[in-house]
């Protein structure tokens, strides 16, 4: 039986048919080729044919040509369209003419620097010439750190190494540095966010070191689509940079489908497993002999899917292991032995988390089972994109769950297959991840006099750093003056080194660190009785050791989850720009943010029933960040028939959509940002948990408002960055403040719930059970009015 | 807002428009983010508060196209002793050759009078290029004496003087000594000639690192191999009034901030000190090399050390001496090694029945160790004796009684016991 038997079969199911909420044909398209220029050297157009290559993808072609060029590229183009031959072929080739050149490629993991060695290599070694291509990471041994730096051509890093290995010891890298032609940045997209603000300011002390030793570098980097990638590439690398972005590669017809387990609960909009789903949907395929991949979002879900499927299996007399389980926290070994598997097609069913979703090389399957939304629709892209081979038909298949973004696609799957709407966004200019490299920076090379870096007073921040004994200004330079080495405290993926460790002492009072938590978010999510999820394990937290950071946990069985319940109100430090739009007054700029959590709540697994309440005693958290915020003018609320403490409601409900919205927009984690409704003044804020709504003042806390003595009464909305010092979601949220609204009313008026549920505006007894209807009318009002000139 | 502003305002908030309170926690943080250990200090900048250096170090500033240098020089006389040796004794020791002990082949024609003593005092252990040299002593003979000579920058904008009057010094001599200068002083230096442009003086330089050698002989006897360690148990120099080196760092920034040479003048007596020492113990390591016996003992074990060096080395004769006193000075569990080496000598020197009787002594010792005695005896009785029976019997005997045996082990003696057997066998059969 075909792919396409089995999903006419479907069709006539009476259970399958309605949860395919929707069926997406994508035409296969005929690949363009371009032939391999006169200018490639002899060698490598052998190692070429050796390897099948005799024609290149147009887009492989343009890139080509660019590099040559000198040009900065970004490469944007889906799954196994032949993108790593877009940075190799021009490289090994100038190699070739100059033995001298050298190159660094960097890849977000360890994984992917090792399987694309063993790519490069391969290619390598049938041109017959030695070219030494090398990973250099945490695994590398030390002995043999000494060969790679000296004989390293190519040498195969990851930012964080740059950062702490390479970097500040680049004395001994000399000859990388004075050849160093070519900077490949792959996977561009993960930069984003911290990490990515992080990685602008690695690559500003990247060509710091290279302007020394007289280098300058060229920049390819590679992309998976996301709305943005030149702006985002032209923000890492500094510098003007060309799009490639029209695909060659040739692709054969697929399937997508949107499957919506059917509701089980209206009350609550439950809807079934997702992983049930995925089992069913999986099964079929793996039975007849069609390869078949599942990525699921925990590596629980992972163990969970596997087992189910190799029961079944069995059940059916059938071979276990013709399923495979593939995660992070596998051994190397086994991962090849599995990746080998696939490859050969002796396994036919893997299920895995995002681990194979980047890069490895597992050849192409027919079938792609998505067990939930994996939290951006470029990661929903690249998991689809490892079905589909050269020819046939193949299918790819997105489960929803029960939650806002997942129902959200689900009802507007013209969201997902129109343009992307996400952006990678970066802010290299924070002032902390700022000071952080300013000061790995100056470990490295002395700064200079009239030296810039980044957009700050460089002068200003080194004066500062002087007056703490950080640096010293001795005749035109300023000398780092500590005995430290600073990147040793940096982490590229957190903004302050204030972690919370996680200590398991399950075992013994000894313990084991399990996880680490950063400071802004420990204070919602490590308090004492909270319940802490480790790879979908519950912990409970024993005990808080809040001067030294740590969180003692012991193994839980609960089957709940804590939430912590928190009073923040927002005061404007400073707006950058304002306008009116959809007849409300909206801003960015930079916010103080005040947090404190009292109390948190238990809350079911599955049902999210409320099951209890816990209190907490831990020092306010104050925070200087930037934010998007909003204002319902007077004049827009007062001829609407709802009475004050109702509009609370129905904007409390639209802050729970929007909050999701714009997190989908900005292609961030849901913690990444956080919202809070209020006063625009800070004279008020709105609470919004079961057991105190209401209006409060500002920093006391506990002094109650009366609602009707406001005047005037204009709630503001703040969305801003969780982060110290603000990351530059702000901005983005500022500009398609339309297009957040009008997704916002799609998510909360194309929800099957009556009143209000988990997936639309949030739990009703949170938000009050007229928070629907009048978070929608104010939706539609505000839609109505047109962007404001002057 | 202008970034200074916007600094000082992450760690200040404003409750209401305009009016500012102290944020604490996060100015809290941003200092955490200049830890560690900060050095308390008062006042920045000049005029020093205190003594200038040279108010209390007795030096001049010498001139170079790159400026000046501040550089302090020290003469001893061939009489001075340090620790319990003097100075002039190492141009008196027969030389063991050192590039047998240090694998380095350019140091084969050493010569001390012409090899200059090496020592940095840095502003960190942290390596990589923000740690600085603020201080380079070297020592050499010159003369009838030995003259220690002190670069030091009082600031960072002084030391490309102070590697170009290096670079300059280093010229004159071929050899260099240090202590843990291979991985540490010399990389450094390399570094920072790198960072102020100048070409690296080191590539044609042979550099006796100390620490090596010293590892070798005294890993197992001192409970570390700092050089301090080893100038209190084995060179009798007395450091009392001497400074904490880990505080060495925050002393030079201190100067630096403050421009008062209180602290920082003790370092340079911190620095001569350790070249001094260098001299006593490259002293200390050849005369323990040249004549072992010489040595005060300490349970036998540089004894037994030196013995399996002189045999790696190939002076057999030395190393049969050595390996003698080691048995009757080690305790457990050096003896049984201390054994094994002399077995091995004796059985190279062909002294068979010596090495045998070492043999036969080692199994009545505790026959479950090693298989080392059953082995060496098989292979003798085979071989030698051809007595196969008593060949078959030590084979077997090691396959019962000695713990643990690895599998290639055990292989071998599968393999040893097949071969004796066949060998039995024809021999039984040309005797009939």
């Amino acid at each position: 039986m075909s792919i396409g038997e089995i999903i006419k079969g479907w069709n006539s199911s009476k259970e399958i048919a309605p949860c395919i909420v929707h069926m997406e044909r994508l035409e296969g398209r005929e690949g363009r080729y371009v032939a391999i220029p006169d200018f490639i050297d002899k060698r490598l157009r052998e190692a070429l044919k050796k390897r099948g290559i005799e024609e290149l993808f147009s887009h492989q072609g343009v890139s080509l040509d660019a590099i040559c060029a000198g040009k900065d590229v970004v490469v944007v183009t889906p799954t196994a369209s032949g993108k790593t031959l877009c940075y190799n072929l021009p490289i090994l080739n100038d190699k070739l003419e100059n033995p001298s050149v050298r190159a660094i490629y960097l890849f977000p993991t360890k994984a992917l620097s090792q399987d694309q060695m063993v790519e490069l290599q391969e290619l390598i070694e049938a041109t017959a010439r030695p070219i030494g291509t090398f990973t250099y990471d945490g695994d590398t041994p030390q002995d043999a750190r000494r060969a790679i730096r000296a004989k390293g051509d190519i040498v195969i890093t990851n930012p964080d190494m740059l950062h702490t290995g390479i970097l500040p010891h680049h004395t001994k890298w000399i000859t990388l540095f004075q050849n160093l032609k070519y900077v490949v940045i792959d996977e561009l997209h993960t930069y984003r966010g911290v990490f990515g603000s992080h990685m602008t300011n690695v690559l500003r002390r990247l060509r710091r070191i290279c302007d020394f030793y007289g280098s300058r570098p060229q920049f390819i980097c590679c992309s998976a689509t996301i709305a943005n990638p030149r702006e985002l590439a032209e923000k890492l690398v500094e510098r003007p940079v060309e799009l490639i972005d029209q695909n060659g590669a040739p692709s054969s017809e697929k399937l997508f489908l949107f499957y919506n387990p059917p509701v089980v609960n209206e009350e609550l909009g439950i809807r079934g497993s997702h992983i049930g789903a995925a089992r069913n949907l999986s099964y079929p395929f793996i039975d007849r002999g069609i390869q078949t991949i599942v990525f699921a979002t925990s590596r629980l879900n992972v163990e969970v899917l596997t087992k189910y499927l190799k029961d079944r299996i069995e059940g059916e007399k059938g071979d276990r292991d013709i399923v495979r389980g593939y995660r992070g926290g596998y051994l190397p070994m086994a991962r090849r032995e599995i990746e080998k598997g696939l490859k050969k097609g002796e396994v036919l069913g893997v299920v895995t988390t995002n681990a194979l979703e980047l890069g490895i090389d597992i050849g192409r399957l027919d079938v792609c089972v998505i067990a939930g939304y994996p939290g951006t629709i470029t990661s929903t892209w690249q998991q689809a994109g490892r079905a589909g081979r050269r020819s046939g038909l193949s299918l790819a298949i997105l489960i929803g769950r029960s939650l806002p973004l997942d129902q959200f696609l689900m009802e507007n799957p013209d969201y997902f297959f129109g343009r992307s709407p996400e952006h990678g966004l970066i802010n290299p200019d924070n002032l902390l991840i700022l000071l952080s490299h300013i000061k790995c920076a100056a470990f490295e090379l002395p700064f200079k006099d009239g030296e810039s870096f980044g957009r700050e007073s460089l002068h200003e921040i080194l004066e500062y750093l002087e007056e703490k004994g950080v640096v010293h200004h001795a005749g035109d330079r300023w000398h780092w003056m500590q005995d430290a080495y600073p990147a040793d405290e940096i982490n590229l993926r957190s903004v302050s080194e204030e972690n919370f460790v996680v200590v398991d002492i399950t075992g013994g009072p000894k313990g084991k660190v399990i996880g680490e938590v950063d400071f802004t978010s420990a204070h919602t999510s490590l308090y004492e009785g909270a319940i802490y999820i480790s790879e979908s394990e519950p912990y409970q937290i024993e005990k808080l050791d809040y001067e030294n950071r740590k969180a003692y946990v012991t193994r839980s069985k609960a089957d709940y989850y804590t939430d912590a319940i928190s009073y923040t109100d927002v005061s404007i430090l400073e707006g950058f720009e304002e306008k009116r739009d959809c007849g409300t007054w909206v801003e960015h700029g930079e916010v103080a943010v005040s947090t404190k959590v009292v109390g948190f709540k238990k809350i079911k697994f599955y049902t999210s029933e409320n099951v209890g309440y816990g209190k907490v005693v831990l020092p306010d958290q104050q925070m200087h960040t930037t934010s998007y915020w909003f204002t319902f003018p007077k004049r827009i609320l007062e001829d609407m028939p709802f009475n004050r403490w109702e509009i609370i409601d129905g904007i409390l409900g639209m802050a729970y959509a929007l909050h999701y919205i714009a997190s989908l927009h900005l292609m961030c984690d849901i913690n990444d940002i956080q919202r809070s409704v209020g006063d625009r003044g800070a004279r008020w804020f709105a609470r919004f948990s079961r057991e105190s709504r209401g209006v409060y003042k500002p920093s006391t806390g506990m002094e109650k408002v009366s609602i009707d003595g406001i005047d005037p009464f204009e709630p503001t909305l703040f969305i801003y960055d969780n982060y110290p010092g603000g990351i530059g979601f702000s901005p983005q949220l500022f500009d398609e403040h339309r297009e957040i609204l009008d997704s916002t009313m799609r998510l909360i008026s194309r929800c099957r719930c009556r009143a209000g549920c988990p997936s639309c505006v949030g739990p009703t007894g949170e938000v009050g059970t007229k928070s629907k209807e009048i978070a929608l009318s104010l939706l539609e009002r505000a839609l109505e009015n047109g962007e404001d000139k002057g | 807002m202008k970034t200074k502003d916007k600094l000082a305002s992450l760690s200040l908030r404003r409750g209401e428009r305009g009016k500012r309170v102290v944020l604490s926690d996060l100015r809290r943080r941003l200092d955490r983010l200049s830890r560690p250990r900060r050095v308390e200090t008062t006042s920045y900048g000049y005029p020093p508060q205190g003594k200038a250096i040279e108010e209390l170090v007795g030096g001049q500033f010498l001139s170079t196209p790159f400026g000046e240098v501040f550089t302090v020089t020290e003469t001893y006389g061939s009489g001075y002793r340090h620790g319990g040796t003097l100075l002039g004794e190492l141009l008196e020791v027969p030389h063991y050759p050192a590039h047998l002990i240090t694998r380095d082949e350019r140091l084969k024609d050493i010569d001390f009078a012409r090899t200059l003593f090496l020592d940095t005092e840095t502003t960190g252990l942290s390596g990589g290029t923000g740690t600085y040299a603020f201080m380079v002593g070297v020592g050499s003979f010159q003369g009838g004496g030995f003259s220690v000579q002190q670069l030091f920058m009082r600031n960072h904008s002084e030391e490309k003087a102070m590697l170009f009057l290096l670079g300059e010094l280093l010229g004159h001599y071929d050899f260099l000594v240090t202590f843990n200068g291979k991985n540490y002083d010399i990389p450094l230096l390399e570094t920072r000639f790198i960072l102020s442009r100048f070409s690296v003086p080191f590539a044609d330089k042979a550099n006796y690192d100390l620490l090596f050698p010293s590892r070798k002989i005294w890993r197992r006897v001192c409970h570390n191999c700092r050089l301090v360690t080893l100038e209190a148990q084995l060179l009798d120099v007395d450091r009392e009034d001497d400074i904490p080196s880990e505080l060495i760092p925050y002393y030079y920034f201190d100067f630096v901030r403050t421009g008062d040479a209180g602290k920082i003048s003790r370092v340079f007596h911190h620095n001569r000190m350790d070249i001094l020492s260098m001299v006593i113990l490259a002293h200390r390591i050849h005369s323990t090399c040249h004549d072992p016996s010489a040595i005060h003992s300490r349970r036998g074990i540089e004894h037994m050390v030196l013995g399996k060096l002189f045999m790696e080395h190939g002076m057999i004769e030395k190393a049969t001496g050595c390996l003698e006193d080691a048995q009757k000075l080690c305790e457990e569990p050096f003896q049984w090694e201390a054994m094994r080496f002399l077995s091995l000598v004796y059985k190279r020197r062909g002294l068979w029945e010596r090495s045998a009787a070492l043999w036969e002594d080692m199994l009545s010792w505790d026959g479950r160790r090693s298989s080392f005695p059953y082995v060496e005896l098989a292979k003798h009785y085979e071989h030698r004796v051809k007595d196969y029976s008593k060949a078959l019997e030590m084979v077997r005997r090691a396959s019962e009684n000695v713990d643990c045996l690895g599998l290639s082990e055990r292989e071998a003696l599968l393999y040893r016991e097949r071969r004796v057997i066949r060998k039995e066998k024809k021999a039984r059969c040309s005797t009939l």
